[in-house]
């Protein structure tokens, strides 16, 4: 330890991945001085694997991040390339929007953004461990330049990995959030050959785990995997099927008025039985088969050989090629993720249509790191074990960069709550996807990378991306994350959609008022009831919202988020597209919306009986001694958490109302 | 944080006469309704002050009557210094059945509600009323009840409801997972599905619901009895076949059409069924307000009965009253009578056949003259149990009431749901009917907690009375 440096900061957030730059823009935008410690300015927001923001369950973790004042939905409407709606098809619940990214354009947009908020430092070092009194955080270990560099500009003309030997620093701060992604004593296999690294060309984060051990945490150890990179300069595309971009495309971001970006389409092909072949025949060189890779890896994004291996009877597998950015020559093969030797994914790889004079850019690997069991963690993603210690991302046993986000903004605004002594944030399972994800990881435990999937979602249908902003930004406003001009309009919003429910139930027509013919147009069966409400019209299933406008029976719509009070033309006040929708949505799903409000409040009653903290199981009688034990090492804050412990049975929880209700128990 | 709105009342002492009972009230309205209906013990002044804690003596009198009911001492306990919590009057009055039969449908009459079973000892605990030692009295019953339980389970009794409902939960999960995969997957090349295939999961699922309903159902008759309502236009001899079912007189046979004005009930042993019979007003377009009341009367009794008697008068033809009451109890269980054989016989064969009744559920009767009362007994007894012998019933798959509750409710939803599939509904809307479903399965087999299982525990078992 040649120079101790002292610095004081409020927060300190390590690692500038999803979740990082999401809890450090939390953090400093709630006013705490906070440091973003990166072992590497240029990998900022970096996408380590495929080159997409959303998907099913994703995106609407990202219209929730964005609703609570987070950056991942306006970054990905900055830098995407392609937008696409999942599951138009279906019912309000699973649609869910998709976009390929700019990967060059994201990470520097999220850079130029953090430099921008005010009380953020960037700086590049590499944590070694925390520095905890009484158990709580005073500070944390540093090796790297941290103090030359504190503004992103300056980057890139200081090598930090050459100076890592010569600083060895301590800062002092109050609270400490871990995002390290991949990086904890990270180990990449290629075939049979491995070292330490953190991504490929990046050396691994070392100490840190040896550090959290010493405090009593548990560490355990996770296993995922990439594919190769392409150079599409050898690509035949010509032969593929293209898939291109919605038209016009839907943004993440609620405060996103449009889109106006030249879409870049994406192309699919199949692997085949020779691909599976020679697949096969290399598992004898496979670190996953030969049982070198000993963690466990995700189920849901297997790597090519478990397919190959667990699906022998399909014949093709589905490869999705995806641009890296716009103009940039490299491809992401989605669905090829390998961890087998170079030259057998160089054969596997040109036996697919369209890749057989394929160059590669770099090789598919599989990596295995050191995550924290998130039992061991709060809901409000403290740990439990050290007072000021944050959790977020792949270190809580998730993949996936909308999971990392969900949790980063959390855990920053949780870290701040935290530093003045306020009551955490904790959505519960019925307001958000990211009270699902929290709660299962502090309630269950994860032996796989999570992700999120709606059908883990109880009350899916009232947790849908449309109406994210609905459900949270009243408390993304409540922490300070929400400006006076998007609260404004928030509102706005939210009154019109109010209004026009509201209009739709009581306005009566007759239904000789309404056009027959331009029912009969429509192939809408005519109307045989006297009188009927506009809601009761446009709750059948043949009747638009648009149609009500045709039929002069509702505004005008406008294209704008907000209808402005400008734009008012006669009686009626115009009604913006997306209002229209929600209005639309709520009127027509009404019956399903009440059921699972219903099933909410049940849900409810449990959630609000509150365990106490220093409750001792142990001396409770009628517990059984594995309810006990598993109670006593989650610490549930309600019952109804409590009653989601894998081991705790319904009798359990009856004995636990029952002490919670005893008088003098 | 469980303050109950509504007053409760019930005897507190058990069943059977007694030297004294006691009628215990508690809610919000405890002493308003104890005053409303005690009158000083000497005079005819009403009553204001009932010390706390502290018997007073004073007559109780149903409002409106000039004779006092009884003598009674009566005790107010505010809240929360009482046994629920909450603010309780009891009175302590001559323990005749009729005398408190009497004193709980006046406070009912004013305004109480009758207690469930165990609802006192429920809001003692929600109330945290219960100390230490009850409260851990009642964690043993949790216990034991989910010892009993599996040891029950061993023996194959609700191990057996167990395995056929663990069944039908795999067919939900199967279908689940086949439509999960495909609404979180749309990318994935997943092979379009048979929808008929996926369509059976569901039809299996209801059979199989249905199956444990109807045997939970027949089950239920023999354990909780059966209600049997007796319906029919007036003047066919409804409260004949009554009295010569219950083989006393108890109805009052008129010839005079409209006599049984409002029901009346009697509960015989039938076959080891405990079955009240239910006499019910003559249907038909009411002469006056106090019949209009009966018929309403007639129409719930329809809705609750487990089996209906229509009763006709084979001596004359069938009247549009009578199709009327043959649509209205179309929805139910029915035996069709067809009484008065002992006349000459006017109603056409066909006439009755072209009603739809199955044949064994048409039986001729002559009520006056006691002829064909044993095949309806029989009959009656088909009906209730499904042909299923008692000896069936004493190892019922379904044993509670609960369970029962919670099987409707699983079958409701994959109904609802399957009609929805079928509809071509998108899948996230058809899931949320399957998950309700399934979450009705959960409670049933434990793996979910369901917030109601404590109030079948203190129904259940005497806790802290």
């Amino acid at each position: 330890m040649s120079v101790l440096r002292e610095h004081v900061y409020d927060i300190v957030v390590v690692g500038a991945g999803h979740a990082g730059c999401e809890a450090a823009h939390a953090a400093a935008r709630m006013g705490a001085r906070t440091l973003l410690l990166t072992m590497s300015l240029e990998a900022i927001a970096r996408m380590s694997c495929n080159p997409a923001i959303g998907g099913l369950a994703k995106g609407h973790l990202v219209r929730e991040v964005d609703a609570l004042g987070g950056l991942m939905g306006r970054a990905i409407d900055a830098t995407g390339i392609q937008f696409r709606m999942l599951n138009t098809g279906k019912g309000p619940a699973v649609r869910a929007l998709r976009a390929q990214a700019d990967k060059r354009e994201y990470s520097r947009w999220m850079a130029r953004t953090l430099a921008a908020v005010p009380n953020l430092e960037l700086a590049e070092g590499m944590a070694t461990g925390l520095v905890v009194e009484q158990g709580r955080i005073v500070g944390i270990e540093v090796v790297g330049p941290v103090g030359q560099v504190g503004q992103i500009e300056q980057v890139g003309t200081v090598p930090f990995h050459s100076t890592i030997h010569n600083l060895k620093s301590k800062i002092r701060c109050r609270a400490v959030v871990l995002t390290t992604g991949t990086f904890l004593n990270g180990l990449i296999h290629v075939g049979l050959e491995s070292h330490p690294g953190g991504r490929l060309g990046e050396p691994p984060a070392v100490g840190l785990s040896d550090s959290l051990r010493a405090l009593g945490l548990e560490i355990g150890r996770l296993k995922t995997g990439t594919p190769a990179r392409l150079d599409a300069a050898t690509i035949d595309f010509s032969r593929l099927e293209i898939q291109p971009g919605d038209e016009p495309p839907q943004p993440f971001s609620f405060s996103t008025e449009r889109l106006d970006v030249v879409q870049v389409p994406c192309h699919i092909t199949y692997t085949n039985p020779r691909t599976h072949e020679i697949i096969l025949a290399s598992l004898d060189r496979s670190p996953l088969y030969t049982g070198k890779i000993k963690s466990v890896g995700p189920r849901y994004c297997p790597s090519i050989e478990d397919k190959c291996v667990r699906f022998a009877d399909r014949d093709r597998h589905q490869i999705f090629l995806e641009p890296e950015g716009r103009g940039s020559n490299w491809i992401y093969p989605n669905g090829i993720s390998t961890s087998l030797p170079a030259d057998v994914q160089e054969s596997f790889v040109r036996t697919i249509a369209g890749l057989e004079n394929v160059r590669f850019l770099t090789y598919g690997y599989g990596i295995e790191y050191d995550f924290v069991p998130p039992t061991q963690t709060l809901p409000s993603l403290e740990s439990k074990a050290v007072v000021g210690l944050f959790l977020a991302g792949q270190i809580n046993g998730t993949s996936g960069y909308e999971e990392a986000a969900a949790q980063g903004i959390i855990a920053g605004i949780n870290a701040v709550l935290s530093l003045r002594n306020e009551p955490p944030l904790i959505l519960d399972r019925s307001e958000a996807y990211i009270g699902v994800l929290i709660d299962d990881l502090v309630t269950k435990g994860t032996n796989e990378p999570y992700r999120m999937f709606t059908s883990r979602a109880e009350y899916r249908l009232l947790l849908r991306q449309d109406n994210a902003d609905l459900r949270l930004t009243p408390y993304g406003r409540k922490v300070g994350l929400i400006d006076d001009g998007q609260w404004r309009r928030f509102e706005a919003y939210r009154e019109s959609v109010e209004r026009e429910t509201a209009r739709l139930r009581e306005t009566t027509v007759k239904a000789s008022d309404v056009d027959a013919e331009y029912l009969a147009a429509r192939g809408i069966p005519p109307i045989n009831i006297g009188r009927l409400s506009l809601a009761t019209l446009l709750a059948r299933p043949e009747v638009r919202y648009d149609d009500l406008c045709a039929l002069g029976l509702a505004p005008p719509i406008v294209t704008e988020t907000v209808a402005s009070p400008s734009a008012l033309a006669g009686r009626q006040m115009p009604i913006s597209r997306r209002a229209a929708e929600q209005v639309e949505l709520a009127i027509k799903y009404e019956g399903y919306i009440r059921r699972q409000e219903e099933e909410v409040a049940r849900f409810r009653r449990l959630e609000s009986e509150r365990l106490p903290h220093d409750l001792d199981y142990r001396s409770l009688h009628g517990l059984t001694t594995e309810a006990a034990e598993k109670l006593s090492r989650i610490r549930p804050i309600s019952l109804g958490q409590a009653s989601r412990i894998s081991g705790v049975t319904p009798a359990d929880i009856s004995v636990l109302m029952i002490h919670l209700h005893a008088r003098g128990g | 944080m469980n303050a109950f709105a509504d007053t409760i009342v019930a005897p507190a002492t058990g069943a059977g006469p007694a030297p004294i009972a006691i009628v215990r009230l508690s809610g919000p309205k405890a002493l308003d309704l104890l005053k409303s209906c005690c009158i000083s013990s000497s005079g005819k002044t009403a009553v204001n002050t009932f010390s706390h804690h502290r018997l007073t003596l004073a007559q109780f009198v149903c409002p409106g009557d000039s004779e006092p009911l009884d003598e009674v001492m009566a005790v107010y306990m505010p809240a929360p210094h009482s046994y629920t919590g909450e603010d309780v009057v009891e009175i302590h009055c001559h323990g005749s059945p009729a005398i408190v039969a009497q004193i709980v449908e006046t406070l009912c009459r004013a305004g109480a509600r009758p207690a469930r079973p165990g609802e006192f000892t429920r809001r003692a605990f929600l109330n945290g009323r219960l100390d230490l030692a009850q409260a851990e009295a009642v964690c043993d019953l949790v216990r034991s009840a989910t010892a009993s339980a599996s040891r029950l389970a061993l023996r194959q009794l609700s191990g057996r409801l167990s395995a056929r409902v663990g069944d039908i939960r795999r067919q939900l999960v199967e279908f689940s997972a086949e439509i999960e995969a495909r609404l979180d997957f749309p990318d994935e090349p997943i092979a379009a599905a048979d929808r008929n295939h996926l369509a059976d999961w569901l039809r299996h699922a209801q059979a199989g619901l249905a199956d444990l309903l109807r045997q939970g159902r027949f089950g239920r008759v023999f354990r909780d009895g059966a209600r049997v309502a007796i319906v029919g236009r007036p003047n066919v001899g409804k409260s004949s076949l009554f009295n010569a079912l219950l083989g006393r007189e108890r109805a009052i046979v008129s010839p005079h059409p409209g006599t049984t004005r409002d029901t009346i009930e009697c509960t015989l042993d039938l076959r080891g069924i405990a079955t009240t019979l239910v006499d019910t007003a003559g249907w038909r377009a009411a002469a006056d307000d106090i019949e209009r009341l009966g018929v309403e009367r007639t129409a719930d009794e329809i809705a609750q009965a487990d089996l209906i008697l229509w009763v006709v008068d084979a001596s004359e033809e069938l009247t549009d009253e009578d199709r009327a009451i043959a649509q209205r109890v179309a929805a139910s269980p029915v035996l069709m009578i067809c009484n008065k054989t002992d006349l000459p016989k006017r109603v056409q064969q066909e006439t009755i056949g072209s009603l739809g009744f199955a044949a064994e559920r048409i039986l001729p009767v002559s009520a006056t003259q006691r002829e064909g009362l044993r095949e309806v007994e029989e009959a009656i007894a088909a009906a209730l149990t499904g042909g299923e012998n008692a000896e069936a019933a004493e190892t019922p798959l379904v044993s509670n009431a609960r369970h029962l509750a919670l099987l409707e409710q699983a079958h409701g939803g994959v109904s609802r749901s399957l009609d929805l599939f079928e509809q071509g509904v998108s899948e996230d809307l058809v899931m949320v009917e399957v998950r309700s479903a399934l979450g009705a399965l959960d409670e049933i087999l434990g793996l979910r907690f369901a917030d109601d299982l404590l109030d079948e525990i203190f129904a259940r078992f005497c806790i802290g009375k």
